[in-house]
């Protein structure tokens, strides 16, 4: 195909750029991003991508509710967030455009390639809607620009549904200049399974949106592409807790489906296999957290997968574990909540439930990886955690990490990962299935077959025995034991680190996915002279040790938190009624130190801009510039 | 196609296969060796089980003190499972001849695989010794020889499920696969590389509903084979044979399964090592009469209601019913 321009197109440098691809669902969005995204990261763009998924199966198309999509931000240096607002979208109808646009999610000057054949079509309910749509978007200084994607896509195959995206990827491609050999290989990798007439028509699609975009776009973006010089990968948060556990050498995940956690049990069911382990998915939650209990307890090691709504039901098995103290680990994928709450959307809504939804005293360890690399090496750690301390692991993400796509260097395997947990060898004359070391309240684990390891195991308060034992000095001991192993595991934590200077004005508390957006809206601030600093948590239960000394160097501090805290100044909300965000909440209790939050629960992540608003309304209520 | 692409074509084949194999042996070898060298005592060792996530975060030296040491094996079973780690070392140095077998003239082909496949079950042996003699179970007089030879009938169902594949070269005159239908279990995938003439439709005979097979002749991959999960046959015959694919995916009378079959012009009437041409026709004939539909045939051709029971017939599935 003749590469040259048909018409004087200016190219524009740029350090980095937002695109969203936006269609009805089940239109391919997801994988013309999926392979637009991979394309830049192979070719040394960082990249950060987010899904934008419709909370129903199949929504009725061509309305504002149907809008599945993908956003992809990518630029020269490392990218670890989806940014604020896109700078150029591709849209297959005006409703979907609509959508976005009603969610600020477009910049200003937005470039919107948007299918031309609605503002024509017969139907003159859709030319309405089309007209409104145009009307309501015309606030703004949006450029349109009419593309008949679907007429360019007939030309290829006979069903547009099977082709648009592709030939969306060919503009993208144009737009700013991505290496089409590449692109040829991943709808390669994508369509393996299918027959090399499909991978040559996918192919001939792209090739024609590029000619497209040659012939009729004036305008390129180029951002500078520097290739790594380390091996790199590229997924999601869920492919990457995935191989995560299989490199932690875990043997079993138990799961029921739900969302947004399920593609964890398909990424495992597809290799586990070959590595010894097995899938299995139980009827339900209960039974889910149950099976991996019970293979723990034999012996194996153990994991569960759930989200939210999973985690309330899982509640009681994860009672039993913390009471017999067989090591668990339990991977929730958080969603927003309560009940079925938002199934495809973010919410940073189980900390406090992780930690305290329980009946009696039942001490846990909660971690939360910050990205999606930690997704992966946080099951290394959670695996280890487990069984050095006989106590349930629950490693929280969300749906942020889960679906959003990042490249991390690649990681090299140590098969000191995979150490043998059990230790099988004969128990000895008068060792006690819970001899708890009285200082540490560790003991050894006894599988069963173990040579003299036999005994009862129970959910009742027990004695040293594993007896049943209700005497009241019996389950002050066992509390006390279970509780100690949390200080101890507690002593081997570090402080964490501050970003930025050790003392000022405020302090910005994170945890998990937000790690990103909150240190570039951190850094924006300090860039401008306001004396902000921020510290991300990873260790939630226990909390990092020192808190309390890192919080007193800081004139204010506060969360921010992508869950639900009351506004002061609301009808009924005083300082005395207000509920703050879970982190807020945490960290008050723990430190006694008066943090204040910043929160919300939009169902998408946090975007950096909001951040920094937040941060310069603090700073001006009381920190000095 | 050549001798030795079609050789290449067949190791790609089965390629994923060894490799789990192989994948499996090493994790196995190298949990050993960490047992037998004491691993995970040193604060190292601990520092890394902990992973990258903890760098940074975590004292590792002091979550190293609070740490389950591994356990230590005791001085009686360190000999024995230091055999049992020269028996995985050995298999792993051998690389991918341990799945090729040149099979030797005029020796039954069954007897050859189950050798083989009994050298190769030393690594099930092996890992079975570790965990004896760690748990003080293991007998000198019952487990040791299992180290020399484990044969595949003494297999469990998880080993049978890790089977690595074999790709066996074979001449013509030896070629009678009958004699490994006792091993086609489970998971078991076998390639045979025939070389010079062999009876035309060798591999009728190891046709069943669960088994996928495909006679080659001309340069055709193995893909279909390769993707199959399940039991697997292929060979790779000269172009006198028959060529057809046995695919148990594609249907659930036997004739539907046959997802292609090309039957040669002309078919040799001589011996072909001791395999006379009675029983070529015979194993012919057994393979033209699977992998063709039926026919109505005789009075049920002309008669009315013979032509409707033999379609409703043909509509119905009958398979699950038992005799």
């Amino acid at each position: 195909m003749n590469k040259s321009t048909t018409i004087d197109a200016a190219v524009h440098a740029v350090r980095e750029h937002t695109v969203e691809i936006i269609t009805n669902s089940g239109e391919g969005a997801q994988k013309c991003a999926q392979i637009f995204g991979q394309t830049c990261a192979k070719m040394g763009n960082g990249v950060w991508t987010v899904e934008i998924i419709p909370a129903e199966i199949e929504p009725p198309h061509h309305t504002v509710t149907s809008t599945s999509g993908n956003i992809i931000r990518f630029g020269t240096e490392k990218i670890t967030n989806w940014g604020d607002q896109s700078k150029l979208a591709i849209a297959f109808n005006d409703q979907v455009c609509l959508s976005r646009h009603r969610l600020n999610s477009f910049d200003d000057n937005c470039i919107i390639l948007q299918e031309s054949a609605w503002a024509e079509s017969e139907d003159e309910v859709i030319r309405k809607m089309y007209a409104e749509a145009m009307e309501e978007m015309s606030s703004k200084n949006y450029r349109f620009i009419q593309v008949p994607i679907e007429e360019e896509t007939l030309k290829v195959v006979d069903n547009p549904q099977h082709g648009k995206n592709m030939f969306a990827l060919g503009l993208l491609a144009e737009i700013y200049n991505r290496d089409l050999a590449i692109i040829e290989k991943q709808i390669a990798h994508i369509f393996q399974k299918k027959s090399a007439k499909v991978t040559e028509l996918n192919v001939q699609l792209v090739k024609n949106g590029m000619q497209w975009a040659r012939d009729n776009l004036d305008f390129r973006f180029n951002v500078e592409t520097i290739p790594a010089e380390e091996k790199r990968v590229v997924m999601n948060g869920n492919q990457a807790a995935a191989l995560g556990a299989v490199a932690a050498g875990m043997e079993m995940c138990s799961m029921y489906p739900i969302t947004p956690a399920t593609s964890v049990s398909h990424e495992l069911a597809a290799i586990i296999e070959n590595y010894g382990g097995i899938v299995h998915q139980a009827e339900d939650e209960i039974a889910a957290a149950g099976v991996a209990l019970g293979a723990s307890y034999g012996g194996k090691v153990a994991l569960t997968v759930t989200s939210g709504p999973g985690m309330a039901l899982k509640t009681e098995f994860l009672g039993l574990a913390i009471m017999t103290e067989i090591p668990l680990v339990v991977l929730d994928v958080q969603r927003g909540g309560p009940s079925t709450g938002l199934p495809t959307k973010v919410e940073q809504s189980d900390l406090l439930s992780s930690i305290y939804g329980q009946h009696g005293d039942a001490p846990r360890v909660v971690i939360a990886p910050r990205s999606i690399e930690e997704c992966f090496h946080s099951m290394v750690t959670a695996r280890r955690i487990a069984e050095t301390f006989r106590c349930v692991v629950i490693v929280l993400t969300d749906a942020n990490l889960a679906t959003g796509v990042q490249q991390f260097t690649r990681p090299e395997f140590d098969i000191r990962w995979q150490q043998e947990p059990v230790d099988f060898s004969p128990v000895p004359e008068g060792l006690r299935p819970y001899d708890w070391d009285p200082e540490t309240g560790l003991s050894r684990r006894i599988i069963p077959g173990t040579p003299g390891g036999a005994h009862t195991v129970t959910g009742l308060a027990h004695d040293e025995l594993s007896n049943v034992s209700y005497e009241p000095e019996s389950n002050e001991r066992g509390c006390k034991m279970r509780s100690r192993k949390l200080a101890v595991f507690q002593s081997t934590l570090m402080p964490p680190d501050v970003t930025g200077d050790q003392e000022g004005d405020l302090l910005v508390v994170g945890w998990g996915s937000t790690q990103g957006a909150i240190e570039e809206a951190v850094d924006r601030a300090r860039k401008e002279g306001h004396k902000v600093s921020t510290c991300q948590l990873t260790f939630m239960s226990p909390l990092e040790p020192g808190l309390k000394e890192i919080f007193s160097r800081f004139k204010k501090v506060m969360t921010v938190e992508i869950n639900y805290s009351d506004t002061v100044g609301d009808p009924y909300i005083t300082e005395e009624t207000r509920r703050y965000g879970q982190l807020a909440w945490l960290l008050r209790a723990h430190t006694l130190v008066d943090i204040d939050c910043w929160t919300s629960c939009p169902g998408q992540p946090l975007r950096p801009n909001d951040i920094y608003n937040s941060i310069i309304a603090k700073s001006e209520k009381g920190a000095s510039k | 196609m050549p001798y030795e692409e079609r050789k290449a074509c067949a190791l790609d084949a089965v390629r994923s296969r060894i490799e789990q194999f192989h994948s499996a042996l090493i994790v196995t070898s190298n949990q050993v060796q960490g047992l037998l060298a004491g691993s995970g005592t040193t604060p190292e060792d601990q520092n890394e089980t902990l992973g990258k996530f903890a760098k940074g975060k975590m004292d590792m030296q002091r979550f190293a003190s609070f740490a389950p040491k591994a356990p230590r094996i005791e001085a009686e079973a360190e000999a024995p499972v230091r055999a049992a780690y020269e028996v995985l070392k050995s298999l792993l140095a051998e690389g991918d001849d341990l799945f090729v077998i040149k099979a030797t003239q005029g020796r039954g082909l069954g007897h050859q695989l189950s050798v083989r496949l009994a050298h190769i079950g030393r690594a099930f042996a092996a890992a079975r010794v570790v965990e004896l003699a760690k748990n003080g179970a293991y007998k000198e007089d019952k487990h040791a020889e299992t180290l020399q030879r484990f044969p595949y009938a003494t297999w469990n169902s998880s080993e049978r499920a890790l089977a690595p594949a074999l790709i066996v070269e074979v001449s013509g005159s030896d070629f009678k696969p009958s004699a490994i239908v006792p091993l086609l279990d489970t998971n078991m995938k076998v390639v045979f590389i025939v070389d010079g003439d062999a009876p035309a439709a060798a591999l009728s005979r190891v046709i069943s509903p669960r088994v996928f097979v495909q006679q080659e002749t001309g340069d055709a991959s193995l893909d279909a084979f390769a993707d199959y999960q399940g039991i697997a046959v292929a060979a790779y015959l000269p172009d006198t044979a028959v060529s057809f694919v046995h695919d148990p995916s594609a249907g659930s009378t036997t004739y539907e399964r046959f997802v292609s079959v090309t039957f040669p012009k002309e078919v040799r009437k001589r011996p072909i090592g001791g395999i006379s041409p009675a029983q070529q026709a015979e194993d012919y004939t057994l393979l033209e009469s699977l992998s063709v539909p039926p026919e109505i045939a005789g009075e049920a051709a002309s008669d009315p209601a013979g032509k409707l029971s033999a379609w409703l017939l043909s509509q119905t599935d009958l398979s699950n019913l038992s005799a």
